[in-house]
């Protein structure tokens, strides 16, 4: 599994939506994904790549995009 | 503060500002209980003969053990929690208070307010070791009064009750009224809770048994029955 399916997994099993609707997917776009949501949403994250993630890039973390833009910073290649 | 008087007992209730999680002291002679714990320089004077404390967590997460650092280094103390709640505590990755931080940055952000700037200078995370720990139940003598702890999971895979003098259950954010029962959270379950959490409450507990919650007022367990079934909300 690459990391960018790693990373969406996370996504569609959190919230029980489809690849396609994560990919687009911002903090508060649907029910699931509220201050609660985001909680398992970042579990699901650093259990998937292994890391913990600073609380500063959890506040931060609003978006698909940016869940990238911000996994970057611990060494996440999307690439592979 | 705040006091509740139940029969003999007399229990301080103090209110953390930032989450609006529940702490309850019982204080006898110059020992205490204090339940799910926070910084409160309002319970050092009561606790002014105290020479030694317990501290009972109805669960592991960080608003309801955020104090526990805070009265290590003030009294003696003993910590008692369920298993799973022990493990949690001992884990620098559970123990990190991201819900609080993330729903104060978004009331800061709404309100113009720096609540999470000064979370951050109050709170400093840390892991635990609890002294005492239980898989399912527990039972212990604390002076003349004994606490019955049993595991409720939906809420929290840590998660307990504890029952005082059959007169008082502290729920933690296992029982609630007017306030949602959250079972989002990583580990926690609404099957379980709804299938075995709620049946075994309703056997477990007393309807004139009064619920001190995690969040908002207590109540007694009356107010939430219905047709001799628990009645709550769900997030």
């Amino acid at each position: 599994m690459t990391n960018l399916e790693k990373y969406t997994e996370a996504f569609t099993k959190t919230f029980e939506i489809s690849e396609d609707e994560a990919k687009v997917l911002k903090y508060q776009d649907i029910k699931a994904w509220d201050s609660v949501g985001h909680m398992g949403l970042v579990a699901a994250i650093e259990e998937a790549f292994d890391i913990m993630m600073e609380t500063e890039d959890i506040i931060d973390f609003n978006s698909f995009e940016k869940g990238k833009e911000i996994l970057a910073k611990y060494d996440i290649d999307f690439a592979k | 503060m705040d006091i509740f008087h139940i029969d003999n007992l007399s229990i301080y209730r103090s209110i953390y500002k930032y989450i609006n999680s529940n702490m309850y002291l019982l204080v006898e002679k110059d020992r205490a209980l204090i339940v799910d714990p926070h910084e409160d320089c309002d319970a050092i004077g009561l606790l002014e003969k105290v020479k030694e404390i317990v501290i009972l967590l109805t669960h592991e997460h960080a608003d309801h053990i955020s104090g526990v650092f805070w009265f290590q280094q003030r009294f003696p103390s003993k910590i008692i929690c369920a298993q799973s709640c022990s493990e949690y505590i001992a884990d620098e990755k559970c123990v990190r208070p991201i819900l609080i931080s993330f729903i104060l940055e978004e009331q800061d952000r709404l309100n113009g307010t720096h609540f999470l700037e000064e979370f951050k200078k109050q709170y400093v995370p840390r892991t635990y070791k609890a002294d005492i720990t239980f898989v399912d139940s527990h039972i212990e003598q604390w002076g003349n009064h004994r606490l019955d702890f049993f595991k409720v999971l939906g809420h929290s895979i840590g998660s307990c009750g504890i029952i005082l003098d059959n007169k008082v259950a502290f729920m933690g954010d296992s029982l609630m009224k007017d306030l949602p029962i959250i079972t989002r959270f990583p580990r926690g379950n609404k099957k379980v809770y709804i299938n075995e959490t709620l049946p075994f409450l309703e056997q477990k507990l007393k309807e004139d048994m009064m619920i001190m919650p995690g969040h908002g007022n207590p109540f007694l367990l009356n107010d939430i029955m219905k047709g001799g079934k628990i009645n709550v909300e769900f997030r």
